[in-house]
């Protein structure tokens, strides 16, 4: 919005409010950069870290939903501020599952040992992830549409990876029943991943949903 | 539901002297729904609400041009009988203002001016009934004939709904009914809204757009003496057309 | 500036501030007792000379209505109505009179003139008697006679021995007041009776009825037509120029001396429309014309009182423009219109300077019997009196300011009653 209120309290309400939702995005950006740090060569500590900044995730989001709540008791938001701290109520949410979908993928990454061309394919799914983590915290800083669409767009090619991937490896198990338990890990990471994708593009749709007052479900 | 324009509103220009207060107002009202005007003040909202029962009249520098008409009529002829019109247009204003008499004899007002009993029976029935269906009656059944001014500011202010629907209008203006009330008393004028809603057509001007939002079913945002944007309440709160509109329900303007 | 010397300098301006209020307060209760110093020296030296006028003294003696002295020795059976009416009533007074001095010796009774003990009025008294009743002549009757006015003076200690009273006259009634011949009562007569040349006989009925006569007209007048000047203006009146005009022009009228409105209704009503001279109806014509600013003027201020919300919510619920002035807007500015006639009213009633002028200074010794019949008014009747040199008019004078005072006092009373009574909080 272009002017700001009469209130000027308000207006810090809800930049403060924005600026933790870009806090959150940033730390759930932090986690998903150490997750690839950590398939692509594993460490223990690394590992920790991961699953730390979950914790930090939750705080974060704990403290989201006390602002906005705040907001709409103290405010009374109506229209574009109404659909705002609703929508950032409801990304806190989105972003507090990507955090523990990343957090349980580093669990899994302990049993693991990629061999080289699944590995590749799996920091190929995290790397689109993780841009479009990044795009969509420059979409809800800038509420840029075009952007947040994008985004949208983008995670199709997470699905279509995902899918690729799941079908390579049910076929694996039949041919190597024995490592059955290490390709259900696989499984579940790629699986995750793809969780991951669908919170971050419902985000970007509160994006939309903020600017355009629509949900627009693919 | 088909939608019945009670009120239509063309063209309507006023002014104060050479001031001008509406510019080009065009609107409808329906039938048996409420209709709130928002807006910031001095922005013409009370202005037009009153030129709906020709309340302007007793400010001698006003003047007025374009049409109104309730039910096909135009109310702006001169040759109108704005004492006629105000039977069918009854008004609440901001300030609960009952007359210095018992509470019985405020309902009672109207009844006698117009004539509208033929029996004191009939008269004491009816201005039970009112008394009811604001909701008072309860409240001061033992006090029927103490004055008006012994009730509390909510009570005065549905006394003097009773009043207005006592002579059974077919459209109730309100003007800020609620601006002089406690949020409990507030609560109950609301409540007697949308049961009188059923019956009657009614505009609401208010200052408290969460006080719109809640009574009405259509919103009209004024603002500088024009009308910015008109449409269902729901969308005026959730997503307003119009820049203006978003910016003073947000608390941007005002 | 640091903060400690802005705190001095402000300390020792709020002293001064201080010391301003107590000087203030000190010279209104200053003033405050100076009025109330004058008002009771006002009202002491109107009552203590006022209130001997509410009683007076009676001589009771046996009168013998003998044939002999009343008839000059023509003595028959009946006597016509004539013979009665002229027969010589002063013997027979004198008679009783000296009679009753006879056990004090003391006195040279045959020097003495009898019949200046009681008042003229005696003569009528039992002429009246014998008029009413002629077999009591030739009895001896107990009779209650008013005295004069010199004695009665004398017995209220106005007077001591002089012109008025000779040394034998002042023994005389002293013996008589000392063997209860001589007894006081309340003066009934200064109610019942109407103005008259002797100062023991002379009462306020005369003007009193002469003032409610005038005071009602007047109400009525003006009442009418001021209430009905000021819904005009409050409620109809265009606001042009020319209202403006008479707006003004009344606030005017509210500052022209009395005189003037007595010299207008000379001309006009009484030269030019022909109202009798001397009358009520001339003097409530008058008297309207004064109170008419006042009322007015109060009416006005109370109708622009009334709440706009009151007078709007009769709009809307269909009131018209009248129903509006019927029914709320005087009801709610009755106390206010009320203050404004009762205002007006207890100045006029005091009013003398224009009435003077319509010839109600003359003596009037009959009460008015009509708006049309000449009579004078209160005030006018106070002036009359204290200008008679006669010594028993002062102390009728001061009663009769006091009866004015307290009537006033009680139309004030009446009026606070009236607005508290009749007041609308909103």
């Amino acid at each position: 919005m272009g002017i700001g209120h009469i209130v000027k309290s308000y207006d810090n309400d809800l930049d403060n409010l924005k600026k933790l939702i870009v806090d959150m995005m940033e730390t759930n950006l932090k986690q998903l950069n150490l997750l690839y740090t950590l398939l692509s060569a594993f460490s223990s500590h690394t590992q920790e870290e991961v699953i730390n900044l979950d914790t930090a995730i939750n705080g974060l989001d704990a403290k989201i939903i006390e602002e906005a709540i705040k907001i709409f008791s103290l405010r009374n938001p109506v229209a574009y501020d109404l659909r705002f701290v609703f929508a950032s109520s409801h990304v806190s949410k989105n972003l507090e599952r990507v955090g523990d979908y990343t957090k349980a993928s580093a669990r899994y990454a302990a049993n693991v040992s990629f061999p080289d061309n699944i590995k590749s394919k799996y920091l190929e799914i995290l790397h689109i992830l993780i841009e479009m983590l990044h795009s969509t915290i420059n979409a809800f800083v800038n509420m840029d549409v075009d952007l947040a669409k994008k985004v949208i767009k983008t995670d199709d090619k997470v699905d279509f990876l995902y899918n690729e991937l799941s079908i390579l490896l049910l076929q694996k198990i039949q041919v190597v029943p024995e490592k059955i338990d290490e390709i259900r890990a696989y499984i579940l990471i790629v699986r995750n991943f793809e969780r991951i994708g669908d919170h971050i593009a419902t985000c970007c749709q509160y994006v939309n949903f903020i600017e355009n007052n629509i949900m627009i479900y693919n | 539901m088909s939608e019945n324009k009670k009120i239509m509103v063309q063209k309507v220009n006023a002014f104060y002297g050479a001031k001008q207060a509406l510019f080009d107002v065009n609107l409808h009202v329906l039938e048996k729904e409420v209709t709130a005007f928002i807006g910031p003040s001095g922005c013409g909202k009370s202005t037009f609400l009153r030129c709906l029962n020709r309340m302007n009249d007793l400010i001698e520098t006003f003047s007025m041009n374009g049409s109104i008409t309730i039910d096909g009529v135009e109310i702006t002829a001169k040759d109108l009988d704005p004492v006629e019109l105000r039977m069918k247009v009854g008004m609440v204003f901001q300030k609960p203002n009952p007359f210095p008499k018992s509470i019985f004899e405020n309902v009672a007002y109207g009844l006698r001016i117009h004539g509208l009993t033929s029996n004191k029976k009939e008269l004491e029935e009816i201005v039970k009934d009112c008394l009811e269906r604001v909701g008072l009656l309860g409240e001061i059944k033992d006090r029927l004939h103490d004055s008006a001014f012994g009730l509390s500011g909510g009570q005065q202010q549905r006394l003097c709904i009773a009043r207005t629907i006592a002579i059974e209008p077919n459209i109730i203006l309100m003007d800020e009914p609620c601006s002089a009330l406690d949020p409990i008393a507030t609560a109950k004028i609301e409540n007697l809204i949308g049961e009188l809603s059923s019956k009657y057509t009614i505009i609401i001007v208010t200052h408290s757009m969460q006080q719109a939002a809640r009574v009405s079913k259509n919103t009209a945002f004024f603002h500088l003496g024009k009308l910015v944007e008109f449409g269902k309440t729901k969308d005026i709160f959730s997503n307003p057309k119009d820049k203006k509109t978003e910016d003073y329900i947000t608390g941007r303007i005002g | 500036m640091s903060l400690n010397t802005k705190f001095n300098k402000s300390k020792r301006k709020l002293f001064r501030r201080h010391l301003f209020e107590k000087f203030f307060k000190l010279f209104g209760i200053l003033s405050i007792s100076f009025a109330l110093i004058m008002l009771s020296a006002l009202l002491f030296s109107i009552f203590s000379k006022g209130w001997t006028a509410f009683y007076t003294h009676y001589l009771n003696v046996e009168v013998s209505f003998s044939k002999e002295i009343l008839f000059n020795g023509n003595i028959k059976n009946s006597y016509s109505e004539q013979e009665i009416k002229n027969a010589s009533y002063d013997g027979i007074i004198a008679e009783a009179v000296r009679n009753a001095l006879q056990q004090e010796t003391s006195l040279d009774i045959d020097s003495m003139d009898l019949n200046s003990l009681v008042s003229t009025n005696a003569v009528a008294q039992l002429r009246n008697m014998v008029l009413s009743n002629p077999d009591i002549l030739g009895t001896t009757q107990s009779v209650r006679l008013l005295v004069s006015s010199n004695a009665d003076m004398f017995l209220k200690s106005y007077i001591g021995s002089g012109s008025l009273l000779n040394d034998d006259e002042i023994a005389a009634i002293e013996f008589l007041r000392v063997n209860k011949s001589i007894i006081s009562k309340f003066n009934i007569s200064f109610f019942m009776n109407s103005d008259s040349r002797y100062p023991e006989l002379a009462g306020i009925r005369g003007a009193f009825l002469g003032s409610l006569y005038t005071v009602v007209l007047t109400i009525i007048f003006s009442v009418v037509i001021s209430v009905g000047a000021a819904v005009y203006l409050q409620e109809f009146a265009p606001r042009n120029r020319f209202v403006k005009f008479v707006e003004v022009n009344i606030n005017n009228l509210a500052a022209v001396p009395s005189i003037v409105f007595g010299l207008l209704g000379l001309i006009v009503f009484q030269q030019f429309f022909g109202v009798p001279r001397s009358t009520p109806l001339l003097a409530s014509f008058i008297l309207t014309l004064m109170a008419l600013p006042t009322i007015i003027i109060a009416s006005r201020l109370s109708m622009s009182s009334v709440p706009f919300s009151i007078k709007e919510a009769a709009y809307g619920m269909g009131s018209s423009r009248l129903q509006v002035i019927t029914h709320h807007l005087l009801p709610i500015s009755l106390p206010g219109i009320l203050t404004g006639v009762i205002l007006s009213i207890s100045r006029i009633i005091g009013e003398t300077a224009p009435v003077l002028m319509i010839g109600m200074v003359a003596f009037v010794s009959t009460a008015p019997t009509g708006v049309l019949s000449a009579s004078v008014v209160f005030p006018v009747q106070i002036l009359l009196w204290s200008n008679s040199p006669e010594a028993g008019f002062i102390e009728k004078a001061s009663a009769a300011s006091m009866l004015l005072l307290i009537f006033l006092m009680f139309i004030n009373w009446v009026s606070i009653y009236l607005r508290n009574k009749l007041e609308v909080k909103f």
